[in-house]
């Protein structure tokens, strides 16, 4: 039985944690009776704590809040949040401004990523299913869905997709995905939904 | 019983509104009114007819005005001073229905059974001189009469209260019970045509598609009913989207939109249910069926070669012929009613806007002038106005008139689509949306009235006004 792959953007902001403030510098004398906090990989000329004398803990930092920025797995060397492999995910699913079919910056990223997993897989085809809101009339939407999904089917094509893996289909205003009568309903309704299989 | 606040239509400030409360069997429904400019609107009478059971034994002499059929078991002559008692044995209310479609009809203004002076039943029962000070110049009464195993006599007489005689008399003879209600739809259009000099149009039906939900799951039907909204019959069941439906010339059968197997495919159904034909079921797009005059084409939307374009297809042959050819949406043809040219909507310059195409020399030319989206058109049966779906901020429905080119917004509710003239080109049958669904509404063309009608529970969208039942 296919199932539709449901992709999540992952929500990337880590909590955190307890912003505590920067820990006082207490010179050395006698027994060092501070932690020192330092970002792991930067050395701040004190000595490496595995050096130090006896009662003495370094603790690297373990939240990311002074790692240089999110999503990025590039610029930390060393950095533990290298192995989390972060990417990017998206929904299948291009939503479209009223009266609008042409594909945005960010919808075109969005086909791209599916059209690059429809390349990865031959056996892959996919239906492009276009609806629209409410407003104007079933006929003319019916209509209009199905440019919205031509649209992404011209998408695909450019980024590789060979044309018979592809199906069009409009549903025009028949199929919302939120009945109410508002504009964030109709935001919702105006869709272009992939279905990969 | 609370009443609706209703929306009104545009060019009076002052409205009445009132509820009329039916309970057939099935369900209850509610036809709430607004009407406006009453001013033109003719008083009439119409009276509760009387219910009586016929005695087998009495020979039945027909064809004689002033005879009754029957002898009633309880005399109903000296007790005229109040409704009739035996009303609420009857199987129907004829009198209620006659005064409801010619109230819709926005003509007529009929009188409240609560300010009526008497309740006769025969022409001798009339006192005139009682009626004149009301203002009312005609007057209905009737009888219904019980003539066993589920038959019965109707008996109608319509009068000049001026000039103290009837002006029609009929007598219906053996009507089933469910008859009925047709019976008192002819009535009313017996009455509309000889006060107005137009052919009535309440015994006729509709189609529209209904919409329910349960749980998840959307359950789909496409009914035709009575024109007031009653006796609805589905003739389509479907968990899958169904639109556009489309009378045929002769009243016999339906096309339609059905997403069934997944997609838009036009399907052709008689409505006797001897036949399903599916006509159109190319890649891309099939919809926006539209029978020709003549009954033997439909023009169809189909987008299989490339962009939704107008073709016309032989029903009988299937073969098709291609009636436009651009990269812009066109769709949601009609025929002029000579047959020789269709209208439709395309948005070749942007938004959609109608225009017209002539079957001879296929030339095209733009119609629709007034603010930035018109859609939908459906031409009256005499050629002369063009309604449409307008938009300019809401979605109204609007009347072009093709002699004078003068356009008006008819309507004042919200969403509104799907506009349907009635056979006698008087009235307007359109969907639109209240309280968060979608119900069906009659607008008179003069704009002046409008009523709601809610033919069932859930959604319903997508109405077709049938043609004449009967040839005249």
């Amino acid at each position: 039985m296919f199932q539709l792959k449901k992709i999540f953007a992952v929500v990337a902001v880590a909590s955190l944690g307890a912003c505590s403030s920067p820990p006082d510098y207490i010179e050395r004398s006698g027994e060092p009776d501070v932690i020192v906090d330092t970002a792991p990989g930067v050395h701040d000329g004190l000595d490496d704590g595995s050096e130090g004398g006896s009662g003495v803990e370094v603790l690297p930092l373990n939240s990311g809040a002074q790692s240089s920025g999110y999503g990025s797995t590039e610029n930390m060397d060393g950095d533990p949040m290298k192995n989390f492999q972060e990417v990017e995910m998206f929904e299948p699913i291009i939503y479209f401004e009223l009266d609008q079919y042409e594909l945005t910056d960010q919808n075109t990223k969005v086909v791209k990523h599916f059209a690059q997993e429809m390349l990865n897989n031959e056996r892959l085809t996919v239906k492009i299913k276009g609806h629209t809101d409410e407003r104007g009339t079933p006929e003319y939407n019916l209509a209009l869905g199905e440019r919205r999904a031509k649209s992404v089917a011209e998408a695909m094509m450019l980024f590789g997709v060979a044309e018979p893996r592809i199906e069009v289909i409009s549903y025009g205003e028949e199929m919302p995905v939120d009945a109410e009568s508002n504009e964030a309903a109709w935001q919702k309704n105006r869709r272009a939904e992939l279905e990969i299989r | 019983m609370s009443p609706f606040v209703v929306l009104f239509s545009r060019a009076k400030v002052t409205f009445v509104f009132c509820i009329l409360l039916f309970s057939p069997p099935l369900w209850a429904e509610l036809t709430i009114e607004i009407s406006e400019g009453y001013d033109n609107a003719i008083p009439i009478a119409i009276v509760p007819f009387g219910f009586e059971t016929a005695v087998l034994s009495v020979a039945v002499k027909e064809g004689q005005q002033g005879l009754e059929a029957s002898k009633p078991s309880e005399s109903k002559s000296d007790k005229i001073s109040s409704p009739p008692l035996s009303q609420e044995k009857a199987p129907l209310d004829l009198a209620q229905v006659v005064a409801a479609n010619l109230r819709r009809s926005g003509q007529f203004k009929p009188l409240l059974n609560s300010s009526m002076p008497s309740y006769p039943t025969s022409i001798e029962q009339i006192e005139f001189r009682q009626w004149r000070p009301l203002d009312i110049d005609n007057m209905l009464i009737g009888k219904l009469i019980d003539q066993g195993d589920g038959f019965y006599q109707v008996d109608m007489r319509f009068m000049d209260v001026l000039r103290k005689r009837q002006v029609l008399g009929k007598r219906w003879n053996q009507v089933p019970k469910e008859n009925l209600r047709q019976i008192a739809h002819q009535i009313s259009d017996l009455i509309y045509e000889e006060l107005t000099g137009i052919r009535g149009a309440f015994n006729t039906q509709i189609a529209y598609v209904t919409m329910r939900k349960k749980g998840k799951k959307r359950h789909y039907t496409l009914e035709v009913a009575d024109s007031d909204g009653f006796n609805a019959q589905a003739i389509l069941k479907s968990t899958q989207p169904i639109m556009s439906p489309s009378w045929s010339p002769d009243g016999k059968k339906l096309a339609y939109v059905s997403f069934e197997n997944g997609r838009s495919e036009v399907f052709i159904q008689s409505l006797d249910g001897q036949y399903r034909h599916k006509v159109a079921s190319f890649k891309g797009i099939n919809s926006s069926p539209a029978w020709s005059p003549d009954g033997k084409k439909l023009a169809l939307t189909l987008s299989k070669d490339g962009s939704a374009d107008i073709y016309i297809m032989d029903v009988k042959s299937r073969k098709l012929q291609r009636l436009t050819k651009r990269w812009s949406i066109e769709t949601e043809a009609i025929w002029a009613p000579n047959g020789q040219s269709l209208f439709f909507n395309s948005d070749r310059r942007g938004q959609p806007q109608v225009f017209q195409v002539f079957l001879d020399t296929l030339e095209i030319r733009r119609v629709s002038f007034e603010g930035r989206y018109n859609a939908n058109p459906e031409i009256s049966p005499n050629g002369r106005y063009l309604a449409m779906v307008h938009g300019q901020g809401g979605f109204n429905i609007g009347l072009l008139d093709l002699y004078t080119d003068e356009f008006n917004v008819l309507t004042d509710t919200f969403l509104d689509e799907s506009p349907s003239f009635a056979p006698n080109g008087e009235m307007i049958l359109y969907a639109m949306n209240r309280n968060g669904r979608g119900q069906l509404a009659v607008v008179a063309i003069d704009g002046n009235t409008s009523q709601i009608l809610r033919v069932k529970n859930g959604e319903v969208r997508e109405p077709a006004w049938g043609p004449f039942l009967t040839q005249q």
